[in-house]
């Protein structure tokens, strides 16, 4: 794996394009099922997932344990653990090619060059035994066939953008010699080294602190908008997104519940989920005596219910849902897009309306 | 808010369950080459609260703050190098182990990982009698089935499912267990750390509406230790926030959410997300520079001013006191002040 990927240079973006450029999405995932096999029966971890990323946007993908939010990006990625998982079905299509179609080999190449991901745990992800600055150039000296030298000059130039204060005299250093926060400021500098065109972070800042998880928020929203790059944030955390994302898909027991733009889902949610999510979070500047949880446990995937996954926890829930899957369609009148998979939207929604 | 009103008028009228003064705990660097010890980690330096009965005290602080070794302290689990920490009127870190066994009856403390903290070879019903086999005398022998169901029951569990093992359990029913293995020995107070942190937000709710009804019906005290802030507003009576092994300030929970006036609290406040943040009152955007400094190596004076924005000469020479300021509540910053940029959310 030397010199740059045929890709890299093909699809050479556009300067100065309007960063929410409509026309055709950088990535197009298409019902795609992820299934686990376990020793007690096979697991839907991702049941027919399907969105669009287009260029310059960011979108955040909700949902809690067990939702199949962090399988979605594993697949996309081609990370699937193995031989447990497997991608069952669907598409996922990275500026029009299908990436499940095509050989391994170059699937791979886009990893890291086009499409690069940022983990949770900077410090597992990171190699403790070489220093920082030979694993950011290792990046330039595999995909770009630079020196020592010009690998290293391009790591510290790299770690002063992700904000790493003194980079010239810690490039040298070993992991464990920096904060948590540095070392995520590190991996986003490797992820970023190939100019990607989509970054993908998978809960980037659980691991750390509210003060730096603020810092690397910050870092992350200023890189997509220099670099104009799309980016997926993968979380649990509905307030840590709302700052940054411009589209939501929110993801319960492997499929989409809601999806579309951020505001008009958190204003209006139209899913009995969604809206029980955002009350089952404390707010911390209009304060209440009691918390109104959702109720029960989260879903069995071994065992999912007939209908909707939702409907044992549901306070809308009817015989229908048990009957009928509802599928993902438009909600409101609006002109912004908006879908939900509840039979009762429309009730779900005059509830919001009712709360706010 | 008048629930919270009532609440601190009653704590202020009785004598604290919990008493900590100026505690410091201490852990030794060891150097395995010169076998000897090359530093002192002051994870706890000059802590000092009282816990009135029936109130939640939040402890909030980021990693290294020393949250957590203050409640480790207060159960005897680490000792402490300094300072007293009285509960009922007896000097706990005076007491030898078996001294603090009648003690440990009365403060029990719920885990952040349900998981870990449960014996996976023991079923619910044994995980909850065990508390009774180590304190005999608490409840009779004839009546520990009884008693076992009767406490599931009360944290929202099925009796019926007493006979179960704990991977049999979601996490948040597994913090359901912890939390009736916590109240098996009728404690008065109980230390929550990081309880509901490693929960989906979900089910966090229902565990924070679950801890609310038990302090209202068994007139619980809770010293709640989080990172997260909303949560601490919610259930918290008053809040101390610690940085770096101090607390830098301390007040009633509207106050020190409405009207903080020390810049490290401030910082914290600001760095929230909020759900909806487009709707949210309009806040100070503070982003403080770097990382917590080492707890090995502390900065002189002030411990915040390497990251403060406020910082003069005078916060390297001269340790602010955390005392009442400006007429409010105590804060421990030189240049207290609240802020002048921040909507204070009506309440």
């Amino acid at each position: 794996m030397t010199g740059p990927t045929p890709h890299t240079q093909a699809h050479e973006r556009s300067a100065g394009a309007p960063l929410r450029a409509a026309g055709a999405p950088l990535l197009s995932v298409h019902d795609l099922r992820v299934e686990f096999g376990t020793r007690a029966g096979i697991i839907r971890a991702v049941d027919g997932v399907s969105f669009d990323v287009r260029p310059g946007e960011t979108l955040a993908i909700l949902g809690e344990s067990g939702s199949g939010k962090s399988v979605t990006s594993q697949a996309i990625m081609g990370i699937v653990p193995k031989p447990a998982g497997r991608v069952t079905g669907g598409q996922i299509r990275y500026r029009g090619a299908d990436l499940l179609s095509r050989p391994p080999g170059e699937v791979r190449k886009l990893r890291g060059t086009e499409i690069s991901m940022v983990f949770q745990d900077p410090l597992s992800s990171l190699n403790p035994v070489f220093r920082i600055g030979y694993q950011i150039g290792e990046m330039f000296r595999r995909h770009r066939g630079y020196s020592r030298r010009d690998a290293r000059d391009a790591a510290v130039e790299l770690m002063e953008r992700v904000g790493i204060p003194a980079a010239r005299e810690r490039v040298d250093d070993f992991p464990h010699q920096f904060s948590g926060g540095m070392r995520q400021r590190i991996m986003i500098a490797i992820a970023l080294a190939l100019d990607p065109a989509l970054l993908i972070a998978d809960e980037p800042t659980t691991a750390l602190d509210v003060t730096v998880q603020a810092q690397i928020m910050r870092l992350l929203a200023r890189l997509q908008r220099e670099e104009g790059m799309s980016m997926i944030l993968i979380t649990h955390d509905l307030g840590v997104v709302a700052d940054v994302a411009d589209r939501v898909l929110m993801m319960y027991a492997g499929r989409v519940v809601e999806t579309g733009d951020i505001r008009e889902v958190y204003d209006h949610s139209a899913h009995p989920y969604t809206n029980g999510l955002m009350a089952s979070i404390p707010d911390l500047d209009h304060p209440s005596d009691r918390l109104t949880p959702i109720s029960g446990s989260p879903p069995n995937l071994l065992d999912l219910p007939s209908g909707c996954s939702f409907r044992p926890r549901c306070p809308h829930a009817r015989q229908l849902c048990a009957d009928d899957d509802p599928g993902l369609y438009h909600v409101g009148q609006r002109p912004v897009s908006h879908l939900a998979a509840c039979h009762f939207a429309e009730e779900v929604t005059a509830d919001v309306r009712e709360r706010i | 808010m008048s629930a919270s009103a009532s609440e601190r008028d009653r704590a202020v009228t009785a004598s604290p369950l919990l008493s900590v003064r100026d505690l410091h705990t201490t852990f030794p660097v060891r150097s395995r080459l010169l076998r000897r010890t090359v530093a002192h980690v002051q994870a706890v330096s000059g802590v000092s609260f009282d816990l009135y009965p029936g109130e939640t005290l939040g402890l909030v602080g980021e990693s290294g703050s020393g949250k957590s070794t203050v409640a480790r302290t207060i159960l005897g689990l680490e000792k402490a190098t300094a300072g007293t920490v009285t509960f009922d009127g007896r000097d706990l870190t005076s007491l030898s182990a078996s001294e603090m066994r009648p003690v440990r009856r009365d403060v029990q403390m719920i885990f952040q990982d349900p998981y870990s903290s449960l014996n996976p070879r023991r079923t619910v019903e044994e995980i909850v009698r065990e508390a009774w086999e180590i304190h005999p005398g608490v409840v009779p022998k004839s009546r520990w089935k009884d008693e076992a169901r009767e406490l599931l029951e009360r944290v929202g569990l099925n009796p019926d499912h007493a006979d179960r093992y704990p991977h049999q359990f979601s996490g948040g029913q597994r913090q359901r267990i912890g939390i009736a293995r916590a109240l098996a020995l009728h404690p008065k107070l109980i230390i929550c750390d990081e309880a509901v942190s490693a929960l989906d937000v979900s089910i966090q709710a229902q565990v924070l509406n679950l801890l609310q009804d038990l302090q209202r019906d068994l007139g619980l005290t809770y010293l709640f230790i989080a990172h997260d802030l909303s949560v601490v507003r919610h259930v918290s009576t008053r809040v101390a926030v610690m940085y770096l092994g101090k607390i830098v300030e301390m007040a009633g929970r509207r106050e020190i959410f409405e009207q903080p006036t020390h810049p490290y609290t401030q910082a914290l406040l600001s760095a929230v997300p909020v759900p909806r943040p487009w709707d949210a009152p309009r806040r100070a955007e503070i982003v403080v520079a770097g990382d917590i400094p080492s707890p090995a190596n502390p900065p002189s004076g002030c411990r915040f001013r390497t990251r403060c924005w406020k910082a003069q000469p005078r916060c390297a020479d001269d340790e602010p006191a955390l005392q009442p300021r400006l007429g409010l509540h105590p804060s421990a910053c030189h240049f207290a002040e609240p802020l002048q940029t921040a909507d204070t959310a009506p309440m």
